[in-house]
């Protein structure tokens, strides 16, 4: 009978024994690839001597996967081992129905050059959100360690779009952040995220308050540019983001916004992405309306918090310290290429790249441009806690373009400005406006603009001004550096639309 | 401890042994007189996209992992 049914139980259940042992095999093997992974990134924890070698940082990441795939396959393999056993437990019954039918799970495979995007694209839709439920450590080591972006623009571009949709609901929290996938695809998976994050019970206060500031940002106004989310991490500690305002995949130009001191996505995401759209105004309706823009508010790093006294000149997160913006400064470059790797892989014209640096982002910035691998266009450092001298000696050090043999590194602080100047000091950071750094430098403290409009001086340190406290500590209403009106903000226009030679009040120091 | 590099090289040669190992076993179902049919045919179609697949792509992704001295 067992013949006619097509199974002979007893030679099934002999291979079964082989199939549980190498089970257990494959379960070995995870634990010795997951021992390795933890070692190379807690080597003094696991007693690792300082001269071994341990992983890199982007084969920590694969590791994570591979396990991931490991321990996927065998759960798979031990759900149809157990099928099969069911099979033959119905086939010794010998009834004239047989065993039922052997249903298989639907999974989507497919294979890909890139090989950890390539284990992500070949989970299942189920195993992609059990992995990333199970390991959010995940989504962080694709933010600290993303792959070559390069590399992630060919390999999405290689997929189908049913496959990207699906990478995008199924994974959003590492599609949205990752630089190479077009940034309308990274706007509809952190927008996914947000919706999912949304209702999740269990959030902090730090979460919490970072998404209502971020559905904030998002906020089109009226008329206005479309406001994208680029970059979303509410699992970082503390979280970050980014909002687009304009076509970040077809601006011509596009300027990356960095913030300094105590501006958290849980706190200043709205602020800092109003800051960007009186920027992207001034470019787009003032200065340079013959092109498409779009600038980048991004808080994608943590920034020291709100105290430039020299007593906490210690603490690991002074504004004094260089620590944050150096752990910062490797996810800005990965943006900043991410930017013109990105346009590479859809085939389109590279967009002129600037940074508007404010405050510490200048610090930031500085240790980024170090690393990138294209040049961007031009550099802006206005109200600069300061440049590491020490990395950055000056102009030339920074991945940025030369027009006529000088670096387009542009720098400003406002005379009234004593809070940017107390940083450096208690800092021992460079002055960018020093003329031995190279910078040229353009003043933000009111005057006319070559076309004869007058503008106003900003009278303190901040990005936008509140009034709310005496100013040069905080800033009168409407005196900030991105402040409308202020003669600093028609500069960063002039600058990051590529238009130096429209800078109004140059600064004696460059000639 | 011994050196990172030498267990995960170990590592992939048991999980490729393991791999190899399971598929000769599943292949074998297939043999005459074991099991036939459209239920064998399933499974073996569950088996390669569902175990071999990844597995094998686990071994390749192991084979390029690159290590860095300690900084």
């Amino acid at each position: 009978v067992s013949r006619m049914l097509g199974m002979n139980p007893d030679e099934v259940e002999a291979h079964h024994a082989v199939l549980v042992g190498q089970l257990g095999a494959l379960e070995s093997a995870l634990t010795t690839v997951n021992r390795v992974r933890l070692a190379s990134l807690n080597p003094f924890n696991y007693g690792i001597e300082p001269s071994a070698l341990i992983l890199a940082p982007a084969s920590i990441v694969a590791t994570t996967v591979v396990t991931a795939l490991v321990a996927g396959a065998k759960e798979n393999a031990e759900k149809l081992v157990g099928q099969l056993m069911g099979q033959v437990a119905q086939q010794r019954e010998a009834s004239a129905a047989g065993g039922g039918s052997f249903v298989p799970s639907a999974d989507g495979r497919n294979g890909s050059e890139t090989i950890t995007l390539a284990m992500l694209a070949s989970l299942s839709a189920a195993q992609l959100k059990k992995l990333l439920k199970d390991d959010p450590a995940l989504a962080q080591e694709f933010w600290k360690n993303p792959p070559d972006a390069a590399a992630v623009a060919k390999w999405w571009k290689s997929l189908s779009p049913a496959e990207r949709d699906r990478l995008i609901a199924d994974a959003p929290t590492v599609i949205g952040n990752l630089n190479g996938v077009p940034y309308a695809n990274r706007d509809e998976a952190n927008r996914i995220a947000l919706a999912a994050a949304a209702k999740d019970p269990n959030l902090t206060k730090d979460q919490k308050d970072t998404i209502t500031q971020v559905e904030q940002a998002l906020i089109t106004r009226k008329g206005a540019a479309a406001r994208y989310l680029t970059d979303f991490n509410l699992g970082a500690d503390p979280p970050l983001a980014a909002v687009a305002i304009g076509n970040v995949d077809t601006a011509d130009d596009v300027t990356v916004d960095v913030p300094g001191m105590a501006n958290y996505a849980k706190s200043s995401m709205s602020s800092w992405t109003d800051a960007a759209q009186k920027l992207y105004d001034e470019q787009q309706n003032v200065v340079d309306p013959d092109h498409s823009h779009a600038v980048i508010a991004w808080i994608g790093y943590d920034t020291p918090p709100l105290d430039v006294s020299v007593a906490n000149k210690g603490a690991s997160d002074s504004v004094m310290s260089n620590n944050l913006a150096q752990q910062g400064a490797p996810r800005l470059a990965a943006d900043l290429d991410g930017i013109q790797d990105t346009r590479a892989g859809e085939g389109a014209s590279a967009p002129r790249v600037s940074v508007v640096a404010h405050s510490y982002g200048t610090t930031t910035s500085a240790y980024a441009l170090t690393q990138t691998k294209h040049d961007v266009n031009s550099v802006d450092f206005v109200a600069s806690a300061g440049i590491d001298h020490r990395v950055i000696p000056n102009a030339a050090a920074l991945h940025v373009d030369s027009v006529n043999g000088r670096e387009q590194l542009y720098a400003s602080q406002a005379t009234r400005d004593y809070v940017a100047t107390t940083g450096r000091v208690g800092s021992g950071r460079a002055d960018p406006e020093d003329p031995s750094f190279g910078a040229i430098t353009y003043s933000s403290d009111g005057g006319k603009a070559q076309d004869g409009a007058s503008y106003a001086a900003v009278n303190g340190h901040d990005a936008i001004g509140s009034g709310l406290a005496v100013p040069p500590y905080n800033v009168g209403a409407g005196h900030g550096y991105f402040d409308k009106g202020t003669e600093s903000l028609y500069n960063m226009a002039v600058v990051s639309s590529g238009q130096g030679s429209l800078l109004s009040g140059l600064k004696p120091s460059i000639f | 401890m011994a050196a990172l590099k030498a267990e995960l090289d170990a590592a992939l040669v048991q999980l490729r042994a393991a791999e190899a190992q399971l598929s000769r076993t599943v292949a074998a179902l297939e043999a005459a007189g074991v099991w036939s049919g459209d239920d064998a045919t399933a499974f073996q179609s569950a088996w390669v996209d569902e175990v071999h697949r990844p597995l094998v792509i686990a071994t390749v992704s192991l084979e390029a992992l690159s290590f860095v001295p300690m900084a």
